[in-house]
């Protein structure tokens, strides 16, 4: 393992833990050793794993950046994007940086764990040439045997039981660029669809959205990033494909509002919107917004046809709505 | 209805409603009659809306501008967009 780390290239190692002690024995020492070589490191997990770092780093964990899995993490396909912004802040030729992050945990819904997969995978294309150093814990008492399975099959290095070895079950790079094209669940046949082909009928689209944002309780806030978020779907759609039209398709689903649009494009990228475009930048924000601003984002597509799926956080349509309702008052 | 209307004067432009797609490029030609001839100021106080393909025209311009461009009166549910690409450090220096 230390060619590896003398070889400059991007090291993205699993580190299977079994219970508290652990996840400590292997995160500490990796953290410990970056602090020594005064290399910036930043740690994304949970709230609970952060204080139990915090205490166990004493002073150590000072020198260390903590982020809140919850916020930049929420949404994995922005997780590319913030260490992107990590690595280029602090990292230099001389000094590489390092990174915890644990996006995988058994909180996760299936279409979530899904789309971390795919996250996992894109780290290897996106750093390919970079060097920095991520350990990704997983819970192996915890998370099922499918979940595991992946995490050795898109990390080059495992740490287990306190010893590094090169994963025999990792993909090709080439492998890694094209996950799987995993089928999602149909819309609902209670959701709204919209077709749309220029600007007109894009804007009557993104009414539909933020209708449906607000009937499903939507905080203003949101209701103005479905909005957004419509808009630069569809504009990519009106732009970049050759008939120009797509579809709309919003639904409510549990404490989600979910937009999806349909076209018949193909985003071959397999990073598109995973990387800041850079502030001068005359393209590519649409696709990146989408992902920075929303709970989820689901990808599929191919030569012929391209579906974006993004799910926004609600209230869900039985709690109280934040806009005063007209019902039962005086008429 | 249009969605969207501009008034030009003299180093400024307003810009009023939804500069989407479709706003977009008639924004662009306001700006490009003002090259060579800046300090530009964009006014956005009466702009509901602002897309990539907008900020896009306003990143061309400040460059074309030598960076004589400025975005003054954004909107809250404006600025928003501006802060995540952090095009709010380039294009909404306060005076």
């Amino acid at each position: 393992m230390d060619r590896l780390a003398t070889d400059r290239v991007f090291r993205h190692e699993a580190l299977l833990y079994d219970g508290p002690d652990e996840f400590l024995a292997g995160v500490v020492p990796f953290v410990r050793a970056g602090v020594e070589h005064a290399e910036p490191v930043a740690i994304v997990v949970d709230r609970a794993k952060t204080r139990a770092l915090t205490e166990a780093l004493g002073d150590d964990a000072t020198h260390v950046r903590f982020a809140d899995l919850e916020t930049v993490g929420r949404n994995p396909g922005r997780l590319i994007s913030f260490w992107d912004d990590f690595v280029r802040e602090f990292g230099r030729a001389e000094r590489p940086v390092r990174g915890v992050g644990e996006p995988v945990s058994p909180a996760r819904g299936s279409d979530e764990l899904v789309e971390c997969y795919r996250h996992e995978a894109l780290l290897n294309v996106a750093f390919r040439d970079c060097p920095w150093a991520l350990l990704c814990p997983y819970d192996v008492d915890a998370l099922a045997a499918d979940v595991i399975a992946e995490a050795r099959a898109t990390h080059p290095l495992l740490l287990e039981r306190g010893a590094h070895r090169r994963s025999p079950e990792l993909r090709t790079l080439e492998e890694l660029a094209t996950p799987p094209d995993t089928p999602l669940d149909p819309p609902p046949v209670t959701a709204a669809i919209v077709a749309f082909h220029d600007p007109d009928s894009l804007r009557a689209a993104r009414q539909a959205a933020t209708r449906a944002a607000r009937a499903a309780g939507c905080t203003a806030t949101v209701t103005n990033d479905v909005d957004l978020i419509v808009g630069e779907l569809g504009a990519n759609t009106i732009r970049h494909t050759t008939s120009g039209r797509g579809h709309l398709c919003v639904w409510p689903d549990a404490a989600w509002l979910v937009c999806e649009v349909r076209d018949d494009g193909w985003i071959s990228e397999p990073l598109a919107g995973r990387v800041r475009p850079s502030v001068d930048a005359l393209q590519g924000r649409g696709l990146w917004l989408a992902h920075e601003l929303s709970d989820l984002v689901q990808l599929r597509t191919g030569p012929g046809r391209s579906v974006v799926r993004v799910r926004f956080s609600s209230t869900g349509p039985d709690a109280p709505s934040p806009r005063p309702r007209r019902r039962g008052g005086p008429s | 209805l249009e969605s969207f209307s501009l008034q030009r004067e003299p180093g400024r432009v307003a810009v009023a409603g939804e500069l989407d797609l479709a706003a977009a490029p008639q924004l662009a030609d306001a700006l490009a009659s003002f090259d060579g001839q800046g300090p530009v100021t964009v006014d956005l106080a009466e702009t509901t809306f602002v897309d990539s393909r907008g900020l896009a025209t306003l990143v061309a311009a400040h460059h074309r501008l030598g960076g004589q461009l400025r975005v003054v009166n954004v909107r809250p549910e404006v600025r928003r967009v501006f802060e995540i690409t952090k095009l709010d450090e380039v294009l909404l220096r306060d005076t």
